[in-house]
């Protein structure tokens, strides 16, 4: 389920475990030897009205904290209010929740001890201890604790962030250094992210120095890395390759041959069938024979058009076109659909989706299954086809197949399949038709390219003759070939084409000086570049060619800490480091040339210059990297696959519904910040971002087609937040039951800013009983009732149970669905292929009562309720705007600042943009 | 320009004219004429002069001297075929799947009086792809001399008794998943 | 899974303990792959995976009962010599894992659903192993295949890509044993070299870079230092390889067979040259797919008894083959242990029936390593247990620090180390 087991323990994440359970070894603490003054300093701090016996030196008292008898620091107020309020549970014989306040020692330099006391400091000033059932302490008690508590936590954390800064430097992400290069060479397709070995998961985000460990694997992957990078961007021709244009037929591949012979698919031309191959009947005997005999009389190659009736086939365009130069395209690509009526082609019943997907294949790639990736779903309307057109990159070997997204997996080869005899001819159901895809390129604005640019600048391009080359080793170049089973050539290259340099080292100087500072985002010293063409003249020395001495050192370049790591000054930040944690947030890139000027000019921290930064950037397309990488971690959504429904219980999922969540969630949050609403729309709201696929999911009437947009929900409709949202409820359950506990977690930890503790050891995790019998809320009806573990489940269960009202997939449900006994299932809004294999089982019961004792019906009474505090919502995700824009945790020393953010925000309208604003102006940013 | 040409192709074919005799590989059903017919069209030096759909005989008329521009001596029975053959696989070349789908035969030694007609009923559907297939499966046996199969799906086979059978080309067939219609 | 992470946090945890940075000869003294007094205590250990993508008979293979007593079945009496050495799975298969014959690709990987659209695999058990452990020989691992089909093949990297396997046992001899041109030698060690300076070079830059980091940011900082050291210390030894002189073999350079049909004698062929490659200890991790396609329309027997025998027959001979396999294995001799009680062998199939296109129930066996063997483990065939564990099973017994593999979160229950 969550993978929260997943993260490495960070400094702070001893507030993650439970009291005395601490078990990260004590070598963790970043122990800065402070010295005796300070401490000192400190401990009289601590003391602050002291009527103690402070007279006992600093170092008896350290001794005896050492033996743990803390009681004799604090002070004696605290000490009052602790023997009156907490020793009767928390002293060394009761222990309750096992949690020893007498064994507390007062160094809080220590950090097991720091976050024992952060927790104490919490749950005191939060009223959350005492606990309901005991008498409550007077405000002044609270006070005395929380005000000794709050100045010597802060205390503790200054002389920390004095000695070493909150943000520990960090390397780049996976997604920023894929992001980071693309941008660098402008190459937009280069694929280098999966060949990195995964980063892991610091409080809920990967840009934290925690989260990125460095191992000589990461590192031998990313010398893999510069070089393919180095490869795709040096061009090793004089003039651009022709843009060739390609009109493909599905008919054409072997994939769809086989189809065709078997029925699945049909041949059509010109809006009817194609006179020339009749459907396939039924096998054996009017079943097509010999497919190879087909293809060699041409009868897959006039260009027809091929339809598909089932959406689990993913047939190739590989024999027609795979792709020999990397680079930009222009595809094109026609659809449409029919009603298919046992041979009779009439009009269908809406418009159809199909699906283009990129097809990275392998070398000597043989058969299907290769590694593909979504490139769009498009409208196919009824019976008159659309052209679509898109940019896209395509890589070496790269080729495209096609899914018929909207249909439901259907196979009409073996007679009898899905009810009907008779095959194709038999067959009465929806199909989806492409004509043709076109694909258009390599387009190049310029050459050499920009890629090619970024290496060499104007350096000419000029053919290396080895014999006049006496003592240089040429340049070692992969010539374009078609590896593939395309029947698209390359043109035929002559000769060996590299850059020339008639002033090898000025050239070298010159280009480094240029590449060096964009790379590693910030000035570089001539030092340091001297270094770099010291490694290129040495290069040269030995023989190689200017390209090949050049590749060294930009190699070098792209595997060096100044490259990999985010390197920031201590304290405020400089104007780089500013520019370039502005460009990580928002683009997860490295900044641009505008960015970099207004950097080195010395404006970018004049507080209106920042302000229209942040503009920019967020309306630049690059901004959609924020939304998909923030949402990937805050919401989970990188988890969306994780899981696969049940196919009996949830037979109506497909991979269509998947990719139209997550779009779904990605496409509020940016409508979110493109109308800067409030944060009640975090769970609440009017409207929904929806396609024709989520609304039939939702029971929404009137949406019409693939693309997604904004859908003024009906009244009473449930819909509306991220809660009601199918891919959040999807992350948050297995694939065959929700627990409310998982999502009541979730709730309280993403949305509230609460999280929960985790559970005690042992206990045995609660079984769902798919056969229906009982119902989830039933069975931990058990376990609450005992009150150690309702101190915790009080709270984390009620929005649990409110969202109950949602299955696996996000769908509304009022009854539960079963395998095994219950009612037969009405379809609802299923497709009529689909079979319903299961039953409805016990009703759901959505209800529930909140910690405070505001009761609700059902997850509209909830949303409304918990959408009341709508600053506890604005403060959550101003902190998880902050964990991820700083790379660090909100330091107890930080609540201040953080606080100041909402309130500023609150005051100008209370807007998720205003609040990305106002994170930006905030000290917490502009300083290390 | 092109017209021109096969105009005076023409004329000095049937000015200096010769003829042969050949077995059309390729002629799976009756609509594959039109096919050769508009293939050959790209071979002014040929001209079909006859065809035979049943026993795909066909009657080839050139002049040698434009068949054989460069021969020394004059050529030879088989050479001449050898060009025949030459030239009818490249027009009828699938520019996309690279596939011959015609070619030539030298007839049959055994006397046509000599051969037994064989007749199969199939139940294909109204596909030129399939009957192609079944045309192959039976023709590339030894022994059989020449295929065709009706739009109906009906298999006539010119075969010598002695090298091959009924059952055999039932078999053949079979191998490729055509079955016959059960009764 | 990230064993890196695992790895790597050990250290870190270490290094902060000491308080040190950047102590260059202290660092080389830390890194345990390297020290020569450690790497003399390490036992060398191998692995060896084989899979045969059309699946076996299971009622010719599985035995009745569970635990040590079980009566050996037609395709284990082929191996009877070896009845101690080896431990039979019943009731496992790999979790999500279906789509009938698009199995094959993830019997190493374990990665759900390889038949639906889009599907990426995940890394292979051996990369796993050969990420860590590979630079100790040679060749860090082999990938072969004995088919006649494009490259099916067992082994998978990180990115989900798949390592094109070597086919002709001839090929493989000659990589193995015959002497690499001098050209070819001198463009692996330029390259090799060329990847070490770069390393120097980056770590110099580290050094620099550091005197402005507080001392925090140092340590941190060291980690990634750390990583270079133990890279440039990898590509040394892959250049110290390049010079050494590939080993002696008696055995004479075998012959293809082109024969698709042959492929029990194919299959052995390769094996003879698998056998020669640990002997020698050019490689420690060996993957194998074999691919009886050619076979595969009788695989769907349909309970006809002559489909059934002309099946078993082939399917016998690769039980003969194995067990030719593993008697070599046990023959030869490694610091008075067998080799077989130093590499694990594994054989197996994606499919549990294909007659009927099943991915559940997998006939599965692991013969050596050095585990307790000699039974056979019966998991539950209804609800079948999950086999990646017997991978973590077998990371473990190579020494590495893992509790995960893909979809296995533990090891495999009833399995335990010599």
């Amino acid at each position: 389920m969550l993978n929260e087991a997943r993260e490495p323990m960070g400094r702070l994440a001893a507030t993650a475990s439970c009291f005395g359970k601490c078990k990260q070894p004590k070598d963790r603490t970043i122990r800065t030897p402070t010295p005796l003054s300070t401490e000192r300093s400190m401990f009289m701090k601590s003391v602050n009205r002291s009527l103690l016996p402070g007279v006992v030196p600093v170092c008896v008292a350290l001794l005896l904290a050492a033996a743990g008898a803390a009681r004799a620091e604090l002070p004696r107020e605290v000490q009052t209010v602790f023997q009156n309020r907490c020793l009767d549970c928390h002293d060394s014989d009761t222990k309750k929740g096992n949690f020893d306040l007498t064994a507390l020692r007062t160094d809080f330099t220590d950090a097991d001890t720091f976050s024992l006391w952060l927790k104490v400091h919490d749950r005191v000033a939060s009223g959350d201890m005492p606990p309901k059932k005991k008498a409550r302490p007077e405000r002044d008690e609270v006070k005395v604790v929380t005000g000794w508590l709050a100045e010597s936590l802060t205390a503790a954390e200054r002389t920390r962030f004095d000695a070493e800064s909150r943000t520990g430097v960090r390397r780049l992400t996976r997604a920023e250094y894929e992001n980071t290069v693309r941008d660098l060479f402008d190459l937009p397709g280069l694929a280098v992210q999966s060949g990195l070995p995964a980063d892991g998961s610091a409080h809920g985000f990967d840009k934290n120095s925690d989260a990125l460990d460095i191992s000589h694997v990461n590192l031998a992957k990313y010398i893999e890395a510069a070089d393919k990078t180095l490869d795709l961007a040096i061009a090793t021709r004089p003039t651009a390759p022709a843009a060739a244009v390609h009109r493909i037929s599905l008919a054409s591949n072997y994939d769809a041959g086989i189809l065709l012979m078997r029925g699945d698919a049909i041949l059509l031309r010109d809006g009817k069938l194609d006179p020339v191959f009749p459907p396939s009947g039924p096998s054996p005997l009017q079943e097509h024979a010999g497919m190879r005999e087909h293809e060699q009389l041409g009868i897959f190659n006039r260009m027809s058009s091929v339809g598909m009736f089932g959406e689990h086939r993913e047939p190739y365009y590989n024999s027609a076109f795979t792709a020999v130069y990397p680079g930009r395209y222009r595809l094109r690509a026609s659809f449409w659909s029919l009603q298919w009526d046992k041979g009779q082609i009439l009009p269908s019943r809406g418009t159809e989706v199909a699906r283009l997907n990129v097809v990275h294949l392998p070398p000597a790639a043989r058969g299907g299954g290769h590694p593909s990736e979504l490139l769009g779903y498009f409208d196919a309307p009824s019976l008159e086809p659309q052209v679509h057109q898109l940019n896209v990159w395509l890589n070496l070997r790269d080729t495209f197949s096609f899914v018929a997204a909207s249909l439901v997996p259907v196979d009409l080869y073996r007679d009898g399949a899905w009810g009907q005899k008779g095959g194709t001819m038999g067959y009465t159901g929806p199909c989806t038709v492409n004509d043709w895809v076109e694909v258009e390129g390599p387009l190049h604005d310029v050459w050499p390219p920009l890629s090619h640019r970024a290496l060499f600048g104007e350096l000419p391009i000029t053919e290396f003759k080895t014999a006049e080359q006496k003592g240089i080793r040429p340049p070692v170049h992969t010539p374009n070939r078609q590896e593939g089973f395309g029947r698209n050539r390359p043109e035929t290259e002559k000769g060996l084409w590299t850059v020339e340099s008639k002033e090898p080292l000025a050239d070298a100087d010159r280009l480094l000086a240029d590449f060096l500072p964009r790379a590693f985002r910030r000035p570089v010293e001539e030092a340091v570049r001297k270094e770099y063409v010291a490694q290129v003249e040495t290069r040269l020395k030995a023989g190689d060619a200017f390209e090949t001495a050049m590749r060294w050192a930009y190699r070098a370049a792209l595997c060096s800490p100044d490259f990999l790591y985010h390197v920031e000054p201590a304290g405020r930040l400089d104007d780089s480091a500013l520019a370039t944690r502005l460009s990580y947030f928002f683009w997860n890139s490295g900044p641009d040339a505008t960015l970099t000027t207004l950097a080195a000019s010395g404006k970018l921290r004049d507080s209106q210059v920042l302000g229209e930064q942040v503009e920019r950037l967020l309306k630049d397309a690059k901004a959609q990297r924020f939304i998909d990488d923030f949402l990937g971690q805050w919401l989970k959504l990188r988890s969306i696959a994780a899981n696969d429904p049940d196919k009996k219980l949830y037979p109506e999922f497909n991979p269509y519904l998947q990719d139209s969540m997550v779009a779904e969630t990605r496409a509020y949050f940016r409508e979110l910040i493109e109308q800067n609403l409030s944060a009640r729309h975090l769970v609440q709201s009017d409207f929904a971002m929806l396609n024709e696929k989520l609304a039939v999911h939702y029971g929404i009437p009137g949406v019409c087609g693939t693309k997604i947009r904004r859908v003024k929900l009906p009244d009473g409709c449930v819909r509306g937040g991220f809660l009601t949202q199918a891919a959040v409820l999807k992350v948050t359950a297995n694939g065959t039951t929700t627990s409310p506990v998982v999502r009541g977690a979730f709730v309280m930890a993403r949305l509230l800013g609460k999280p929960p503790q985790p559970a005690p050891p042992n206990i045995p995790a609660v079984e769902p009983d798919v056969q229906g019998a009982t119902t989830i809320r039933e069975q931990l009806e058990k376990h609450r009732a005992d009150s150690s573990c309702a101190s915790c489940h009080e709270k984390m269960d009620p929005p649990g149970f409110a969202l109950e009202t949602f299955d696996v997939i996000g769908g509304f449900r009022d009854r539960y669905r079963s395998i095994g006994v219950g009612d037969p299932a009405p379809r609802g809004n299923i497709d009529p292929r689909i079979r319903i294999g299961f039953k409805l089982g016990p009703k759901v019961d959505a209800s529930g009562q909140l910690p405070d004792e505001r009761t609700f019906a059902g997850i509209a009474d909830f949303k409304a309720l918990i959408a009341t505090d709508e600053r506890a919502l604005l403060h959550n995700l101003a902190k998880q705007f902050l964990i991820y824009s700083t790379g660090r945790d909100i330091a107890f020393s930080d609540r201040a600042a953080l606080d100041d953010i909402v309130s500023r925000t609150e005051k100008r309208g209370g807007g998720i943009r205003t609040l990305l604003h106002q994170v930006v102006a905030s000290p917490l940013f502009l300083t290390r | 320009m092109k017209t021109l040409t096969l105009l005076l192709c023409l004329l000095c074919i049937s000015l200096r004219a010769e003829e042969s005799r050949h077995r059309v590989f390729g002629l799976s059903d009756p609509s594959r004429e039109l096919d050769l017919r508009e293939q050959l069209k790209a071979v002014p030096e040929l001209e079909l002069a006859a065809l035979d759909l049943e026993t795909a005989v066909a009657t080839f008329r050139y002049d040698v001297t434009m068949l054989l521009p460069d021969a020394k001596n004059p050529p030879t029975a088989e050479t001449i075929a050898k060009r025949l053959d030459e030239l009818v696989k490249k027009a009828s070349k699938n520019p996309v799947s690279g596939h011959v789908t015609f070619s030539l035969k030298p007839l049959s030694s055994v006397p046509e009086d000599q051969l037994q007609k064989i007749e199969i009923q199939l139940g294909l559907s109204d596909c030129k792809g399939c009957r192609y297939t079944a045309y192959l499966a039976c023709a590339k046996l030894d022994g059989v001399e020449s295929v065709i199969v009706s739009q109906a799906s009906l298999v006539t086979a010119w075969v010598q008794p002695s090298l091959t059978t009924r059952e055999a080309l039932i078999d053949a067939l079979k191998k490729v998943r055509i079955g016959l219609p059960t009764p | 899974m990230n064993i890196s992470t695992h790895r790597a946090l050990s250290r870190r945890t270490f290094l902060k303990a000491a308080g040190t940075t950047l102590a260059l000869p202290w660092l080389e003294a830390m890194c345990p792959s390297f020290a020569k007094a450690e790497a003399a205590k390490k036992i060398p250990r191998r692995m060896v995976a084989i899979e045969t993508n059309m699946g076996i008979m299971p009622q010719f293979f599985f035995p009745d009962k569970p635990g040590r007593d079980y009566a050996l079945t037609p395709y284990l009496e082929k191996l009877a010599a070896h009845r101690d050495q080896m431990t039979i799975f019943s009731g496992t298969s790999h979790p999500g894992v279906t789509g009938a014959h698009a199995a094959e690709r993830c019997f190493l990987t374990a990665t759900p659903h390889p038949e639906r659209g889009g599907f990426r695999n995940g890394v292979s058990l051996d990369q796993v192993a050969a990420e860590q452990l590979g630079n100790e020989t040679r060749f860090p691992s082999l990938t072969l295949a004995m088919s006649n089909e494009g490259g099916p093949t067992l082994s998978y990297t990180r990115s989900g890509a798949p390592i094109p396997p070597d086919k002709s046992p001839r090929k493989l001899f000659e990589k193995l044993f015959v002497q690499g041109k001098t050209e070819e030698v001198a463009a692996n060690v330029e390259a090799l070299r060329q990847g070490r300076s770069l390393l120097d070079f980056v770590g110099d830059q580290t050094k620099r870079l550091n005197r402005s980091l507080s001392k925090s940011d140092q340590q941190r900082m060291d980690q990634y230092y750390t990583s270079v050291r133990e890279l440039e210390q990898r590509l040394h030894s892959s250049e110290a390889w390049e010079y050494k002189p590939k080993p002696v073999v008696k055995a004479q350079l075998p012959t293809d067979l082109d024969d698709a049909r042959e492929f029990v004698r194919r299959t052995q062929l390769t094996l003879d040259v698998v056998n020669l490659a640990l002997e020698t200890d050019s490689t420690r991790f060996v993957t194998f797919f074999i691919d009886t396609t050619v076979i595969h329309s009788i695989t769907h027997h349909g309970n006809r008894p002559e489909a059934i025998e002309e099946l078993r027959v082939h399917e016998e001979g690769q039980f003969g083959a194995l067990n030719h396999f593993l008697t070599a294995l046990a023959a030869a001799k490694e610091d008075g242990e067998s080799l077989l009680d130093r590499t694990m062998v594994l054989y197996g199939t994606p499919m549990g029936n294909a007659s009927s296109h099943s991915n559940v129930n997998l006939p599965v066996l692991l013969a050596g390593g050095g585990f307790k063997h000699g039974q056979h483990i019966a998991h539950d065939t209804k609800n079948n247990y999950p086999l990646p564990n017997l991978f973590v099973s077998m990371l473990q017994r190579l020494g590495l620090e893992t509790d995960e593999f893909s979809t296995g979160k533990g090891t495999m229950k009833g399995l335990e180390l010599a």
